[in-house]
Parts: structure tokens; sequence; C-alpha cells
């Protein structure tokens, strides 16, 4: 007997010949897995574009900032927009400047430290922005090619259920079920290198871009405490 | 839902159309050709030499395993006879007979068949009437092969029957003289009573008178009598020997006729005998010591059995003196402090015979080797068929092979 009769499926080898013969549970992988690609290309372009808006912003406002403009006007000109980055920075902390000394009574004494406060909070939330989704990336990394495994385990079984009940061992009965369940870490593994290094990429890209944000605060923070000493000064 | 197209994060859209241009590419683009037909495997046993050359596996379609299992053989295989020396190298092929009647023409005329017992009906007719003095009748000739035989038969029937008749003739005159002297007697005795019957003496006289007159009435009956049978016999002899030649020269003339007729008359042993005269014609094919088409039909273990090393020495032991009983060492070899030991190789069938000629396996420099490994092999063959113990012989396979030293220094 013709091993090939006994066997209806075609042992069609194309990629969606190996997706339609698949068993149920392997398709779900295959197609979670599918997702979980799109998924992760999806973030890495987003962060990709999003970390180098930023880079941009904040190439632009510390030329800006540093030109010797009044800060007042450049606080003038930023408050109102949607601020990210280094404006979001120096916004808040000039937002806690003036509340400090447009109220009725001068609360200077502490001034220094709330605004230290201030730049910390609008730091971790715009880090927060920035790292978001990374986490995404990394788990699909991790998890991907065990996700694939799984479902190249499930179907070599059911591979070798069906070759016990053809009573054939021929490569060529044996084949095609063990080339469909590898298809299923092939997969993972096209979902799992890319996250893998695109996130330790971006995670190296916002440690950076963290790092400056902090510099600029620090900056900051010392203009605005040396301002502070000075007024405080004057009105001893 | 509806995800927007976001300027700042188009990620999502990126990524979908791409992954779905390479799905397209890799379904309609790497579609790999279709597989070759799955072809049935084809199982391998793996037989090592050892289990090859034990191996008495028959044949798989085989009815019941034969008892003693032969190997298949196409062809006899070709045996090389080595003679001793001052034989013949090859014996020469008989020439085809002739047949029993034909001879070479010189031996034509001894050969002559006897001629039939023919006299003896006419010696039969010659006396027919019973004689008071049974003539001799003349004895048939005997049936002698030769003709010389004949004429001497005949001339001693000849001569018998003249003594025969010369003897009757004898009694003849002896029974005349008997007479006579009956008569005298008779005459003397009348002569006496003459004077005291002269009737009877007359009557005596006529009486005696009648009695010789008989007398000679039979004496010369008898005369004739001989007489007509020498003559019969005379002629019975002429006409015999006319018969004779006659009969010869029909003999000879049928001879003839038989002998081409024979030339021309198809003879098959005549045929076999010129094809086996020839060079047997080569074929390929397995060969063995008979030839048997069908490949004996497997036994039920498919694999004989093995000595056991102490079996395997017992039996080496035996076997070597056999064929050292059988040898006879050259008295050159005998002398010499260390003669050349040939190795032979003995090929055995397993009732203990000789499968194929014994082979020199060694050789040396020896001027003596080459004697004594002629020597060795004679007596190869000589032993041949060597016993073989009966609870050795299911151990073909140990021993059907052997390889003897044959050692002079061990034969002494």
């Amino acid at each position: 007997m013709n091993p090939a009769d006994a066997l209806p499926v075609a042992h069609d080898l194309s990629l969606w010949g190996l997706f339609m013969s698949a068993s149920p549970v392997v398709k779900l992988v295959m197609i979670g897995l599918l997702a979980a690609s799109v998924w992760c290309w999806a973030i890495i372009i987003d962060k990709t574009l999003l970390l180098r808006r930023t880079r941009a912003e904040m190439d632009r406002f510390e030329d800006v900032f540093w030109s010797g403009q009044s800060l007042d006007e450049l606080y003038r000109s930023l408050k109102d927009k949607p601020a990210a980055g280094l404006p979001a920075i120096f916004v808040a902390a000039m937002r806690e400047w003036k509340r400090s000394f447009e109220g009725s009574g001068r609360q200077v004494a502490s001034l220094a430290q709330r605004i230290d406060k201030v730049l910390d909070v609008t730091i971790q939330r715009e880090v927060e922005r920035l790292d978001s989704k990374l986490v995404f990336l990394a788990s699909i990394g991790s998890a991907g090619p065990y996700i694939g495994l799984f479902g190249t385990v499930w179907g070599i079984m059911t591979a070798f259920t069906s070759i016990a009940a053809s009573k054939n061992t021929s490569l060529a009965v044996v084949a095609p079920g063990i080339a469909e369940a590898l298809f299923a870490t092939a997969i993972g593994l096209f979902a799992a290198i890319p996250a893998v290094l695109a996130y330790n990429k971006l995670q190296a890209q916002v440690g950076k871009a963290q790092a400056r944000l902090e510099g600029f605060a620090d900056e900051f923070s010392a203009i605005l405490s040396r301002q502070i000493d000075e007024r405080m000064a004057l009105a001893a | 839902m509806r995800i927007p197209f976001d300027r700042s994060e188009p990620g999502a859209w990126i990524s979908g159309a791409a992954h779905g241009a390479i799905l397209l590419a890799a379904v309609f683009g790497l579609s790999t050709s279709k597989l070759p037909d799955a072809e049935e495997g084809i199982p391998v046993e793996v037989v090592t030499d050892n289990q090859f050359s034990e191996m008495t596996k028959g044949e798989r379609e085989a009815a019941k395993p034969l008892p003693e299992p032969k190997p298949r053989a196409d062809r006899v295989a070709e045996t090389r006879v080595e003679r001793d020396p001052g034989e013949e190298k090859v014996d020469a092929p008989a020439p085809p007979k002739r047949p029993a009647e034909v001879k070479v023409a010189e031996e034509e005329a001894e050969a002559a068949p006897p001629p039939p017992p023919a006299p003896k009906r006419v010696a039969e007719a010659a006396n027919p009437q019973p004689a008071p003095a049974p003539p001799s009748r003349p004895e048939p000739p005997k049936p002698d092969p030769k003709v010389e035989a004949q004429k001497a038969a005949e001339a001693k029937a000849k001569a018998e029957a003249a003594a025969k008749a010369v003897e009757a003739q004898k009694l003849a005159e002896r029974q005349e003289a008997e007479a006579l002297e009956k008569a005298r007697v008779e005459a003397a005795k009348a002569k006496a009573l003459a004077e005291a019957k002269a009737k009877a003496e007359a009557e005596a006289k006529a009486r005696a008178v009648a009695e010789a007159k008989a007398k000679a009435e039979l004496e010369a009956k008898l005369k004739a009598l001989a007489e007509a049978e020498a003559r019969e016999k005379a002629e019975a002899e002429a006409k015999a020997k006319a018969l004779a030649q006659a009969k010869a020269k029909a003999e000879a003339e049928a001879r003839a006729r038989r002998q081409a007729e024979a030339a021309d008359k198809f003879s098959p042993g005549d045929i076999r005998q010129l094809l086996a005269s020839k060079e047997p014609s080569r074929s390929s094919g397995a060969t063995g010591r008979e030839v048997q088409r069908t490949a004996s039909l497997g036994t039920a273990t498919g694999s004989s059995q093995r000595l056991n090393p102490s079996q395997r020495d017992q039996l080496i032991g035996l076997l070597s003196e056999q064929l050292h009983r059988c040898w006879q060492v050259p008295v050159a070899a005998q002398s010499v402090d260390k003669p050349p030991v040939p190795t032979v190789r003995v090929k055995l069938n397993q009732d203990g015979s000789l499968a194929a000629e014994p082979v020199v396996m060694n050789s040396s420099g020896d001027p003596l080797f080459r004697s004594i490994a002629d020597s060795a092999t004679r007596a190869t063959r000589r032993c041949a068929p060597l016993k073989i113990p009966a609870q050795f012989a299911p151990f073909y396979n140990d021993w059907r092979d052997l390889v003897v030293n044959f050692d002079p220094r061990q034969v002494g």
C-alpha cells in the first residue's frame, strides 16, 4: 500500500499548507505568535519614532534655554502647549516657582525642596512615557520561543499519533507532521528575535534620555535655587 | 474597534502592513515544490562473514525444511586432478567403440560360422533298416566354428566309418568261419551217426547245407550293405562340403550388408563419448560438488551448530592423525634436521571425502619442500575419505575447510 494513500493530507510544505494542516492548538499558537510579532513591530516603530522625536525636542529646547532668553518669556511661550520631555520639566518647575512668588504669602523657605520634588515627579512621568510598552517587547523576547516550542511539542505529539495510526514509519510519513510542528517554533523565533534586539536598543536609548532629563533638572534646580537665595538676600 | 491613525504612532499600521506583505510573499513566492511520492523502505539485514559461511538458510518459499541442508549449485565445481608423478596428466578419452559385428577383413575368414549339422539327416537316411550287426552310423559333424575343425571332424567320421566297415567285414568272416566250423562239426557228427541213423543223417546234412547256405547269404548281404554304406558316406560328405561352402558365402554377404547398415546407424553411446572427450563448456553460476538447482529448503535453525574449543581440538587431532598415518615421508626429509613443513588446505564433503583437490598453502625455498609437499597432498588424497566420528557430523561447517601442517618430525 502506498503510504501516500493512507494519509490524504497533502504534503504541502508551503507556509499556508503547513498552517492549514496543523492541529487547532498549534494554529492558535501560531496566530498568537504572529499577532505578537505584529504588535512588537508596532511598538518598535512607535518607540523608535518617539525617542527620535524626544531627542530632537531636547536639542531644540536646550538651544533655546541656553540662548540667554528670559525664563519668564520662555515659560509664557510654553505653558499653554502640551509639553513633553525637557519643556515639561521646565514648565513644571517654573509653575511651582511662579506659584510660590505670586501667592499672598511668600513661601520661599522650602521652595527649593518643592521644586526638586516637582522635578523628580515630572522626570518619572516622562521616563514612564518613554518606557511604556517596552516590557511587552521584553516579554515576547523571552517567552516567544517557549510559546513556539509548546506548539512544536504539541504538533509532534499529534504527528506521532497519526504515524502510529498509519502503521508506517517511512520518512515521507513522519516528516510533514514534524515540519508543521517546527513551523510554530519558527514563528516564535521570528517574533522573539527582533523583540529582544529592539528591547535592548530602546532600553538603552530610554536610559540615555532619562540621564539627560535628570541632568537638565539638576542644572535647572541649581539655577532656581540660586535665584531663590538672591531674592531672599534682597528681601533681607 | 477602529484604531485611529496617529501620525505620531504609526507603528501598528506599519507593522501590520509589513507582516501582511511578508506573509503574502511567503505563501505565494516561497511555496516549495511537492515532495516526491513516498517509497516503500527496503529492509536490510546485516550479515557477518562468519554468519554467511555458516548460513544454511534456504528459500523462503520452501514447503518444509530439509534435514540435511545443502547450498545451491548451478554446476559441478571444476576439480583439478593432480596425479602422482609418472602418471598421465589427463585421462585420454576413450574412442568410440566399434560395434561387435564390424570386424576387420582378415578375421573374416576365420570367423565363418559353423555349417549347420545337415549331414545328420543324410546319415539317418543312409541306414534306415536295422542290421543284425548294426553298422556304425556316421556321427553328425559337431558344430564347430572353424572350417578346419569341420573338415577334421568329417575326416574322423570318414575314418570311423571305414573302420566300422572293416569291422563289419571281419564280423561277417568270423560268422562265416563259425558257420563252416559248425558245418564241419555237424558233418563229423553226422558221419559218426551215419550208421545209426541214415535218415537223420540225411536230414542233418540237408539242414547243415541249408544253414551254410543261409550263412553265405547273410555274409553276402552284409558285404553289400557295407559297400553301400561307404558309398553313401562319400556322397554325403561331398554334399555337406558343397553345402558348407554355399553357407559361408551367404554368411559373408550378410555380414557385409550388416556392416554397411551399422555405419549409417545412430548410436547415442558413441555420441556421448565423443562429447565427453571434448572440454566441457563453461557457464556462470554457483558451483558445487553436485548440481542442485533449488537451494535446499532451509533448516529450522537457519544456521549450523558450532563446535566448542575442546571438541574442535579433538576433531582436529583425529583428522591430522589420520592424515599423518597415510603419509609416507620422503626419505630425504627424514634425515634432515629441520625439514620444511608444508601447510595443506583440505576441503571436505560431509562424508569425509575431498570436496576439492588439496592445495599447498605455503612455499619455501628449500629444495626438499616440493617433494614433501607433493607427498603431503598425495597422502591427503590417499586418506580420503577421512573418517569423521558421528558426533562431529552435525558440525560440518567447522571442519569442512581444514588447514593441516605436515611436519615430518611428528611422523617419524
